[in-house]
């Protein structure tokens, strides 16, 4: 099918589909003209010339010229072959950091590693120089540096510029732009053992393989896909719906709520206009009835009765205060009772008459001797001056007044205690006189009707404030209930709000996945196609192994589904396919070799087509001899500058596994890298 | 005697007059100031300046001293109003003891006299040095247990003893408790005659000086002068104070009088504090409040001075 009516089918069907709303048929057939369109590459071949290496992995360093066609570089294990190929990639796309094979990429013995690629572009010679530094962390400092003319013109190596320069020089700029990653669409050149899945495993393989045959619809599928990434719903959007209902509930719930609490508040309303109407009626009644009289009688008397009490407390306080100076005067006078007895001690003991040691008498000189000096009269010593004194008559004595006095003041305390008590006495009395007459009037009060009108009145008031109490709160939690309501519904409007915006979403999902069923009927027939050609070209190629696994081949089948896997049928049919292969099987170096040559070789036919024209093979043999398949690499080495023929071949194999050499040369450039150290 | 007659009378022996000249001068004297008699005290000091101002100055002393023979200048202090009142009034030294001082000395006599009241220990007694410290410091615990608010207060609540009973601090010692101003006191007491201590018998008791011989004690003979005049009274108190303290020592006399000095130790022993006590741990405080009046001094006027 041509493909400016590939184009119009499926305009034609975004039209017609029922699964594309109207509202976006003229986006997405926009979308189809953008990017219905060949990818386009520069003309220019691109080739490696030299490569100058210094202090990565196990290389020191390594300085080797690449010709033009095919070479080999070989050497003992451990030489640094296989590192050249890294070295390579490394020149061109710095580190990877998502990639586990280059774990430690400076050389032990330096500080930096250095590599200089130097690349031909159709008629002008590039350098590529890319260094990186121990003791950083390596991301972000593997810039390059692209040198033009580099023999010609005077450089500095520091310089640094972006990698979309190296991009364009090896034309891959227009695949990096569609999204591939760099390393994943390098890996269609390269073979690598260890790592050999790198291309036919990536997830992106299939896209890239579309476009590089001009599949153009799967430059629009791949928008359509990130468009309908874009279309996938956020948490909070996949809840969205269930919220929104919750949140409505329970507005309604709480509008209900707030409904019922106002007829209630109605009902306390009307309550209480008739309990204010009655009170004013009783208002009326009581104010016609003759009580009035009564009641100012009772407020009088209970100010006299609280008046009697506040008096009687004074009075028995100073009662107390009186009991209590009373006490105090006698204990003051307690010695005075035994005044007598206490005066004729005194004399006895004031002039001792015999010592209580030796129980002799006292003499009268010893007595003498103590009135005229003051010594002792039992042991001679002074005695000190405070324990005697010298008495005479004259020695006017207050006290007999004092005691006088304190009789006179005793006399008057106790009178005062018995008019008080006198008082106190009156004063209780006057008391229950008065409660009495309180008595006797609440009596009265209770047989007029007055009281009862009262009672009902207390009765009513007291019901009025209960029920303006109870409004009040139904008021209150009316307000809190629109408080909450006010906040749920917020919510409501909230959560409608990315319902929509879900809807929305759901809604441009389904056109896109309409869309993208539209675009993957129409380039099945695209694939196949490509795929015939690619089984054919594989079986071409297939007749090259005549010894070993494949020799028995019979055919090459590609899967009808949307990747390039294929599978291998066999004379014994068995097949070989290489998804069921262990990544160190040796098998699936045959493979590669078989499917990355195949992809290679029918590029070359395209008309458009990435100009980097390098085939990187490292290790074609495995790690180890492989007898079986041996012989089969050989001469599949031996054809591929045929086959690849305006491709660079770089091969790095170990010096025991050169067992075709003789035959090799022929087509070879052989390098040994201990050469070029 | 008329009232102020004692003044004039001092004046007299002063000038060494004879009897019969002296009653000439007082009654001189006494006839010159007889319209403000009625104004002053005994020894007032407005009386004997009156005295000075009024009388001794008046022509008619003055003249009689001169014929009396007194000197002229004796004569001329009494024109000039200088008397030395100082040297006519006669003076003599006293041991000072504060009334509270006396106070317990006046109640250990009452405690010895009811000892010796006390039918079972009649006329005997307190039987030895031993027994009285016991005895006071019975008295005083029981005091100090009265009122008191709950046993777990001891420490700090003296019950009864805050306000009366003796004033010895007792402390443990190895006759149990002792209280060193009560011995003192029982000297004061036995140096003026009021008890005697009489020694009994080679019979030790387990008090600090009784370790040789046992002293029994009863009222000296000044000690029954003054009980004979006050027992009576001492027994019928109305201040609380007083009766309280007397009560209890009565109580104590009962109970404890009639024991041996075996049976008092076994008992005072086994007593809650004492059992509990260290060597020299306090074990009672004495009363607290002290008595402010000294009521003899204003009786001392009575009269010749015919103590000591």
């Amino acid at each position: 099918m041509s493909e400016p009516r590939i184009k119009e089918e499926v305009r034609q069907s975004i039209r017609e589909d029922e699964g594309i709303d109207d509202e976006y048929v003229d986006e997405f057939i926009d979308l189809l003209d953008a990017k219905y369109r060949d990818l386009e590459f520069d003309d220019e071949l691109v080739s490696l010339t030299r490569m100058d290496i210094e202090g990565f992995k196990v290389i020191d360093e390594l300085d080797v010229s690449i010709s033009d066609r095919a070479t080999i570089i070989h050497g003992r294990n451990s030489k640094g072959k296989s590192s050249f190929i890294e070295a390579t990639r490394f020149n061109l796309f710095g580190r990877d950091n998502g990639d586990p094979l280059i774990t430690r990429p400076i050389n032990r013995n330096y500080k930096k590693l250095k590599t200089d690629g130097y690349w031909r572009k159709g008629r002008r010679n590039y350098l590529v120089h890319r260094e990186m530094e121990r003791n950083q962390s390596y991301e972000g400092h593997d810039k390059p540096n692209v040198i033009e003319n580099p023999e010609d013109s005077e450089h500095s190596e520091a310089e640094q510029r972006t990698q979309s320069e190296v991009d364009d020089l090896i034309g891959i700029t227009p695949l990096y732009e569609q999204g591939f990653d760099r390393f994943n669409l390098f890996s269609l050149f390269s073979i690598i053992s260890g790592d050999l899945r790198s291309f036919y495993g990536w997830d992106e393989a299939t896209d890239l393989i579309d476009l590089l045959f001009g599949i153009k619809l799967t430059k629009v599928d791949r928008t359509i896909r990130s468009e309908i990434e874009e279309c996938k719903l956020e948490d909070e959007e996949q809840e969205a719906k269930t919220r929104l209902l919750e949140y409505k509930q329970r507005a309604k719930r709480i509008n209900d709520e707030i409904q019922e609490l106002r007829q209630e508040q109605e009902q306390v309303e009307d309550q209480l206009s008739e309990m204010v109407e009655r009170r004013e009626e009783l208002d009326r009644l009581l104010d016609k009835s003759e009580t009035d009289s009564a009641l100012s009688e009772k407020i009088d008397l209970k100010d006299e009765i609280s008046d009697a009490q506040s008096r009687l407390q004074e009075k028995e306080d100073e009662f107390r205060s009186v009991k209590q100076e009373i006490s105090k005067l006698k204990d003051e006078t307690a010695t005075d009772e035994i005044a007598p007895a206490l005066q004729e001690i005194q004399q006895l003991i004031s002039l001792p008459n015999r010592c209580p040691v030796c129980t002799r008498d006292v003499d009268p000189e010893q007595q003498q001797r103590f009135n005229d000096h003051g010594d002792c009269p039992l042991c001679g010593k002074d005695v000190p001056d405070d324990r005697y004194e010298t008495v005479s008559e004259v020695d006017e004595e207050g006290e007999v007044v004092e005691r006088e006095k304190r009789q006179e003041e005793l006399e008057e305390l106790e009178s005062r205690r018995r008019t008080l008590e006198g008082e106190i006495e009156f004063l209780e009395e006057e008391l229950e006189e008065k409660r009495d007459q309180l008595e006797t009037l609440k009596l009265r009060e209770e047989q007029s009707g007055f009281a009862e009108y009262k009672r009902e009145k207390e009765k009513i008031e007291q019901e009025i404030e209960n029920l303006r109490d109870k409004n009040t709160s139904l008021e209150l939690s009316i307000d809190a209930k629109k408080g909450t309501l006010h906040g749920v519904a917020r919510q409501v409007w909230e959560w409608s709000q990315i319902d929509e915006e879900r809807q929305r979403k759901e809604q441009r999902m389904d056109a896109l996945e309409s869309y993208q069923n539209i675009i993957s009927e129409e380039r099945k027939e695209a694939r196949r196609r490509l795929k015939n050609r690619l089984e054919e070209r594989m079986e071409s190629l297939l007749d090259i192994f005549t010894r070993g696994t494949f020799a028995n081949a019979t055919g090459v089948r590609f899967d009808r589904g949307d990747s390039y896997s294929y599978t291998i049928h066999r004379t014994d049919n068995t097949q070989k396919s290489p998804g069921l292969l262990g990544q160190t099987d040796a098998e699936l170096l045959l493979h590669m070799l078989l499917f990355h040559t195949t992809v290679l070789a029918e590029l070359e036919e395209e008309r458009e087509t990435v100009p980097l024209k390098l085939l990187l093979i490292d290790s074609p043999y495995g790690n180890g001899p492989d007898d079986e398949n041996a012989a089969d690499v050989t001469d599949f080495l031996l054809e591929l500058p045929e086959i690849l023929e305006s491709y660079q071949l770089i091969v790095a194999m170990a010096d025991s596994n050169l067992t075709g050499r003789d035959k090799l040369e022929e087509s070879y450039a052989l390098e040994p890298v201990e050469q070029h150290i | 005697m008329a009232r102020h007659e004692k003044a004039l009378l001092r004046v007299s022996q002063w000038l060494d007059l004879s009897r019969s000249e002296r009653q000439e001068f007082v009654d001189t004297a006494q006839r010159i100031s007889s319209r403000q008699e009625a104004a002053f005290s005994q020894y007032d000091e407005e009386y004997l300046e009156h005295l000075k101002q009024d009388v001794f100055t008046h022509e008619e002393v003055l003249s009689y001293l001169e014929e009396a023979g007194i000197g002229e200048d004796v004569v001329q202090d009494f024109s000039s109003g200088e008397i030395p009142f100082d040297e006519v009034y006669q003076s003599w030294n006293e041991i000072r003891y504060s009334v509270n001082e006396i106070l317990d000395l006046t109640m250990l006599l009452k405690l010895v006299h009811s000892c010796s009241e006390n039918p079972e220990t009649l006329s005997q007694g307190i039987d030895s040095r031993y027994k009285f410290q016991k005895l006071v410091y019975l008295v005083n615990q029981e005091l100090a247990d009265q009122n008191r608010m709950d046993r777990d207060t001891a420490p700090y609540d003296h019950g009864k003893l805050e306000k009366t009973g003796f004033r010895y601090t007792y402390r443990m010692r190895s006759s149990g408790p002792f209280a060193k101003t009560l011995e003192e006191d029982k000297r004061r007491l036995y140096a003026s005659n009021l008890i005697d201590e009489e020694v009994m018998a080679k019979v030790e008791t387990p008090e600090i000086n009784e370790e040789n011989c046992r002293y029994r004690i009863t009222l000296g003979r000044s000690g029954e002068v003054v009980m004979d005049r006050f027992a009576s009274q001492l027994e019928s108190l109305e201040t609380e104070v007083l009766s309280d303290w007397e009560d209890a020592i009565d109580h104590v006399v009962l109970q404890f009088g009639h024991m041996t000095v075996e049976e008092l130790h076994e008992y005072i022993m086994d007593l809650d504090p004492v059992k509990e006590a260290e060597d020299r741990d306090l074990l009672l405080r004495g009363r607290r409040v002290k008595y402010d009046s000294e009521p003899w001094i204003t009786i001392s006027a009575g009269g010749e001075i015919g103590h000591v």
